[in-house]
Formats: C-alpha cells, sequence, structure tokens
C-alpha cells in the first residue's frame, strides 16, 4: 500500500499536472488579473497552497503562447496587467477537456463499481 | 502600522524573492517578481484598514520566496535538485584548480566532468559555464603556444605570454563564479563559506607575490654582544644588515635578508665576511634566492646585491622575482635601489 506521505505527493503532482488547464479555463470565461485570477483558484478548495506559485505558471504558459497580457488601467490604483488566453490556448485547453473527461470516467467507473 | 514599515516588508519579501529567483534568465525574473508586486498591491488595495497581520497574511498566502523560487525552476524545466559535495568539489576545481596545478587543464578537466556528471545545473548552464569555457580557453591557450613560438624574442611575445595564463586562469575563475550563481540559494550558507574560503586561502597567496615589496638596511655592530658600529669616514668593522621584503605588511609577507661583514679604510669600504643570504618564507609565500654578491666599485664603495623570488603556496605559476640592492660610500651613507 502506498503510504500517506506519498499519496499527499501524489495529489501534489495531480494538481501540478491539471492547474495550467484550470488557469486556462478560468480565462477562457473572461480575461483576467493576476490577483483576480489567483483568488479565484484560491476559492476552490484544495487547489492552491501557495498563491504566489500561480505566477511562474503564468509566465510559463506566456511564454508558451497559451496566453497573453496586456494593460488596463484600474478604478482603484494603478493599471492592472490582464491575461488573456489566445487560440493556441484554447486548442490546448480543449485537447485537455476530452482527455480529462476519458480519464475521470475510466478512474470514476474503476473506483466505484470496478468490472 | 506605519505605511513607511509595510513598505519595508514588502520590499524585504521582494527582495529575497528576487535572489531566490537568480538563476532565472533575467527578463523572466523581472516579469515574475514585477508579477508579485501587482499582486500585493493589489491585495492592498482591497484592505480597509491595513494592519500589520493583515499584510502578512497576504504575503503567507503568497508562500515563501524559495517555494515561488523553486516552482519557477520547475515551471521553466530548470534543475531543482540540491547541490551537494560534488557540486562544491566541481566549483573548487574549475574555480581554482588552475592556480594550484597551472601547468596542464587537468583540475579544471575533472571539475567539468563533475559538472557533467551533476543533475544541479541545466543542460545550458553546463554549456555556458562548463564545455564552452573549457573549449575557449584551450582554443586560446593552443592558439597562443603556436604563436609564442614564432613571435619569441618579440614584444608580443610577451602579450602571448600574459593571454596565455589570463585564460588559463581568468576564463575558469569566471566560469564558477557563473556555475556557483546559478546554484545561488539552493547551496547553504556554509558550504558558500567554505568555498569562498578555500578559495581566498589559493588566490591571496598568489596576489600578494605581486604586492609591492620594502627594502631596509642599516650598519651595526659586529662583534661580541657591546661592540659598536663603526664610525662613517673613521677606519673600523662592522656588519651591514639588510631586509628586502615580499607583501610588505601582509601576513603573508616574505623576506630575503642579506648580512655583510664591511669594514672601513679611511677611503673605501671592504668586504670581510659574507654575504650571507638566507631567505624567509611565510605560511603563504616560499621565498628563494637567486643571486647574492657583493662587488667593489671603483670609486671606492661597495655594492650588495640579492636577487630573489616569492612563489605563492598555493599557486606555483604564481612567481615574482625582484632584484635589491644597496651601496655603501665610503662615508658611510647607505643608498637603495630596486
Amino acid at each position: 500500500m502506498v503510504p500517506a506521505e506519498d499519496r499527499t505527493g501524489l495529489v501534489a503532482q495531480m494538481r501540478r499536472g491539471s492547474l495550467e488547464y484550470c488557469v486556462l479555463a478560468l480565462l477562457a470565461t473572461r480575461q483576467r488579473y493576476g490577483f483576480e485570477l489567483v483568488q479565484n483558484l484560491a476559492e476552490v478548495d484544495g487547489m492552491v497552497t501557495s498563491e504566489g506559485t500561480i505566477y511562474p505558471l503564468l509566465t510559463r504558459l506566456r511564454k508558451d503562447g497559451a496566453v497573453e497580457t496586456f494593460w488596463l488601467e484600474s478604478t482603484s490604483g494603478p493599471p492592472r496587467r490582464y491575461y488573456r488566453i489566445t487560440p493556441a490556448g484554447l486548442t490546448a485547453l480543449e485537447g485537455f477537456r476530452s482527455e480529462w473527461k476519458r480519464f475521470r470516467s475510466a478512474v470514476d467507473q474503476l473506483l466505484e463499481g470496478g468490472t | 502600522m506605519t505605511a513607511v514599515h509595510a513598505d519595508q516588508i514588502i520590499a524585504g519579501y521582494l527582495k529575497r524573492l528576487e535572489s531566490e529567483l537568480a538563476a532565472l534568465p533575467s527578463e523572466r525574473r523581472k516579469e515574475l517578481t514585477a508579477q508579485i508586486e501587482e499582486h500585493i498591491s493589489s491585495a492592498r488595495a482591497e484592505l480597509v484598514d491595513e494592519t500589520d497581520a493583515e499584510l502578512l497574511t497576504i504575503l503567507d498566502r503568497l508562500g515563501e520566496p524559495d517555494e515561488i523560487a523553486n516552482e519557477a525552476r520547475t515551471r521553466f524545466n530548470l534543475p531543482t535538485s540540491a547541490p551537494g559535495p560534488l557540486e562544491i568539489l566541481a566549483l573548487l576545481l574549475i574555480g581554482v584548480g588552475q592556480v594550484i596545478f597551472p601547468f596542464l587543464p587537468v583540475l579544471w578537466l575533472i571539475g567539468v566532468g563533475l559538472v557533467w556528471r551533476s543533475p544541479a545545473w541545466s543542460a545550458a548552464e553546463k554549456r555556458r559555464g562548463a564545455y564552452l569555457p573549457l573549449v575557449v580557453a584551450i582554443g586560446i591557450i593552443v592558439v597562443a603556444a603556436l604563436a609564442g613560438g614564432v613571435a619569441r624574442g618579440h614584444v608580443l611575445f610577451f602579450g602571448l605570454f600574459l593571454a596565455f595564463y589570463g585564460t588559463g586562469i581568468l576564463i575558469p575563475a569566471g566560469a564558477a563564479v557563473y556555475l556557483g550563481s546559478r546554484l545561488g540559494r539552493r547551496l547553504r550558507p556554509l558550504a558558500w563559506v567554505g568555498i569562498a574560503l578555500v578559495a581566498l586561502m589559493v588566490y591571496l597567496p598568489a596576489v600578494a607575490t605581486f604586492l609591492p615589496g620594502r627594502t631596509s638596511g642599516f650598519i651595526g655592530a659586529d662583534g661580541p654582544p657591546g661592540s659598536v658600529a663603526p664610525i662613517a669616514g673613521r677606519p673600523g668593522c662592522g656588519g651591514f644588515y639588510g631586509t628586502a621584503e615580499f607583501a610588505t605588511a601582509t601576513p603573508l609577507t616574505a623576506s630575503l635578508p642579506v648580512s655583510v661583514g664591511v669594514c672601513f679604510d679611511g677611503n673605501r669600504v671592504t668586504k670581510r665576511w659574507g654575504p650571507d643570504c638566507s631567505p624567509e618564507s611565510s605560511a603563504g609565500l616560499i621565498a628563494t634566492v637567486q643571486s647574492c654578491q657583493v662587488v667593489s666599485e671603483p670609486d671606492g664603495s661597495l655594492m650588495i646585491s640579492v636577487v630573489g623570488s616569492a612563489a605563492a603556496l598555493t599557486a606555483p605559476a604564481f612567481r615574482h622575482s625582484r632584484g635589491y640592492s644597496w651601496r655603501i660610500t665610503p662615508d658611510g651613507k647607505i643608498m637603495q635601489f630596486g
């Protein structure tokens, strides 16, 4: 049996792998600025442990061309750096969405009833 | 809490973050730090009444700078493994190997081999910090050695000689600094202290060979205790005691003492015994005497010359020769040269 601490590592691995698509999914609904995006992710229990770790991911996504940034004036305070999904990001997100659905139902099927 | 205090806390956090991100390309590092900075100001803008606790909560939720830096390294496919003794040894072999053993780049090659085996540097870092410097330096050394054969005796030879030693020592030292900077905070402070100490112990004696020297000399009594020094211009005998120093006023100083028995006979200075030259080495410098002689001049004065060199114990290639001489005139004056 897998020890408990290894299961924690497994959860971290699963979170790490899916986090970028969660970010893309949030940006697919509408453009958001960094703090807003992080807050939206943090509202979902178990998705983000340290908010700061989202930013390396955003930098990476921008470098890969999945998101792009632009500046917008804000009603309170200085202009904000907004993130917007690109067509390449949308394609990647759609690819993951269908893979995820297949994977999830396969695991669910085995976990919940067995065959 | 005062605004100044809050700004200090945030500036401290951002500074730590920036140094933790040292391994990232500077453009990414700036982008990341700017994003985190914006995050903090957005979060602060939403606070109604900013308290110390609330500000700390914002930073706490962001996470420790090393946590963010680790995530950044992972996202950018940079190695995250913690460096250990192997990496420390590699840095030392590359950084100081050429100074300790400058004849063939053996230690340097072993260091590069260790870097090649290490998981702590990325492929690009290994290319820039280990393979490329080695290839460039060997290229320069080969060209300089070949051209040096042609240019021997020419003024160009000296330039090539400098290129030879310069690249053989400066390039690996620079490469080691680069590789070390890529490890950054992943290496524990104690390890950095150790590396710095070893580097100092190797480089300081090497530098000391070039530090200014000093000479001194006097005529004193020569004989049983209580005997008096000769008085200038009058017949009498005594001893000349001179010292030539390397790296004066440093703990690494080495010296070349010389002593000669001298007699004044009224119109000339003559030698009675000596010269005795016995080099005094120190913990860092080895002093050697190349020549030690006394010559009588036609005008009746005595010329005492010593040529010696000091070599760094840790860096045999760093040897610096100097000549010193003293001229004793018949009226008892001492002039120093060198």
